[in-house]
């Protein structure tokens, strides 16, 4: 008989699956989010494995993998020799088809859980930049932002990415920028689908002022509510994309 | 160096002060004579060889951060068309501890996970100020995410070629080379005693209410005797 210790909640946690087994399918799935929401564009050279293995910090037996995964359904390619490597292969097409089977895989509840992990992150982070008395750091962040002029989704992304996770740089806690670095590398791509939409994109990007303004004024929740609001867009424009999306399932399976 | 509130009283010159001093000169006595070398490396392959600079740096880089294990980090960082022109714009290395060898990496910021974050390194304090100021600068202590994982103090200068600006040559120390030298020195000054960084950012803090990175206003700095610690932009804070 097992000690009544070992079924307490708390021994379970120590317990839970460390999720190694899943590393190869989350590699995959990063480099198919990337190529899916352009972030990495079609005749993009990828590192090389090693240097893959290396960034990843997983074994090159596992980025072989991954990779082959990838060749196997005409997302990258490899050229031989000399300035060889493996390529993102896809057309526009082929990633937005990749892209919205992505969307329609994902579970209203599930992608909402997502959104509320991601606030819940930025949340802490600028309460304990206000916390830590730093609110003046954000000034260099806030130029940056603002001499970004982003013309398409993939871009503003990017610029989106760039801003948050500088945000969580300022924190100074190393812990919430490696939770900020995680649900951005599986989820942010996702999230931020909104951006693509032009008008989407400039009240995303306003909202985005107004809470670094916010912050360096000294107002945490007003900050706060406005990062609320830009991820509350996304989040809509990405539910409505998922119900396109499987709506677009259900007809092609009549 | 000066201090921002208007009474600042200097702290009483004790053995223990004294001795702490010294401990804190020595740890940060390489940096500058360590930078020098590496940005004296940048500027004569640039004025001659741009095409040799980043093997050239690579070279006294690898030199400096196996020479000690207080370094973390070293190299420099550029928007220059003349560094463009050869290489990237963080020609920058960081020692990776693996089996208990040093390994220098190459940092690649294409690479992290977000590529982007290079678009505002002239924002970034370390390069900013050095820019700007056109002298050295300490910037942290921070979390520096884009190599050690861990809070470090980057040491700048600017690059500088017959007074045209280039960029900035530094290296990285960890907090915690420092507080591993220094914790029980502070406690021999007093319980409560905070190292203090650019005047007014928390380094070390035996007081837990104050975290590493955290900024002390100036009616809570009013609270400590200081002293500077010369050479340096460190400072000891003691209460009065």
């Amino acid at each position: 008989m097992e000690d009544s210790r070992s079924h307490s909640s708390v021994t379970a946690a120590i317990y839970a699956p460390i999720g190694e087994k899943a590393l190869v399918s989350r590699i995959r799935q990063r480099l198919e989010d990337a190529i899916a929401t352009g972030v990495l564009a079609p005749g993009d050279r990828l590192p090389g494995e090693s240097a893959l293995a290396s960034r990843f910090r997983v074994s090159l037996v596992t980025v072989r993998e991954a990779l082959q995964h990838l060749r196997a359904t005409d997302l990258l390619y490899t050229k031989q020799g000399r300035g060889g490597g493996s390529f993102v292969a896809v057309d526009s097409s082929h990633a937005q088809a990749l892209l919205e089977r992505r969307i329609a895989a994902l579970s209203r509840a599930e992608i909402t859980d997502l959104a509320t992990y991601y606030r819940t992150i930025v949340d802490g982070v600028l309460r304990t930049i206000s916390a830590m008395g730093l609110e003046q750091n954000l000034d260099a962040v806030r130029e940056t932002f603002l001499r970004a002029d982003p013309t398409d989704g993939a871009e503003a992304r990017s610029v989106q990415g760039g801003l948050d996770l500088r945000l969580a740089g300022e924190s100074q806690s190393v812990r919430l920028v490696h939770e900020q670095i995680r649900i951005q590398n599986d989820f942010g791509a996702l999230l931020w689908i909104g951006l693509d939409d032009t008008d989407l994109r400039s009240s995303i990007f306003a909202l985005n002022g107004t809470m670094l303004d916010e912050m360096i004024s000294g107002h945490t929740d007003a900050a706060i509510a406005a990062r609320g609001e830009a991820v509350t867009i996304s989040l809509r424009w990405l539910l409505s994309r998922r119900n396109d999306a499987q709506r677009h399932e259900r007809e092609n399976n009549r | 160096m000066t201090h921002k509130g208007t009474n600042v009283r200097t702290i009483a010159e004790t053995p223990e002060i004294t001795r702490l001093v010294d401990v804190i000169t020595a740890w940060h006595a390489r940096v500058p004579e360590t930078i020098e070398r590496v940005s004296s490396v940048a500027i004569e392959a640039l004025s001659t060889t741009p095409r040799s600079l980043e093997a050239r740096l690579e070279e006294v880089v690898f030199d400096a951060l196996n020479s000690t294990s207080k370094f973390a980090g070293a190299g420099i960082v550029s928007v220059h068309p003349a560094v463009l022109d050869q290489s990237r714009s963080l020609l920058w290395w960081v020692t990776q501890r693996e089996n208990g060898r040093v390994e220098p990496l190459p940092l690649d910021a294409d690479l992290t996970e977000l590529g982007t974050y290079q678009a505002g390194l002239e924002d970034i304090e370390w390069y900013r100020v050095p820019a700007t100021t056109r002298r050295p600068h300490m910037t942290g202590p921070f979390v520096d995410y884009m190599c050690t994982d861990q809070f470090a103090f980057t040491f700048t200068v600017p690059l500088e070629i017959s007074s045209e600006f280039y960029g900035v040559a530094g290296i990285d120390m960890t907090v915690r080379s420092l507080e591993e030298e220094i914790e029980s020195l502070l406690e021999d000054v007093s319980d409560e005693a905070i190292l203090l960084s650019n005047n007014d950012l928390v380094a070390i803090s035996l007081d837990p209410q104050f975290a590493t990175g955290s900024r002390l206003k100036s009616r809570q700095l009013e609270a400590y005797d200081l002293s500077p610690v010369p050479g340096t932009f460190l400072s000891i804070a003691a209460p009065h």
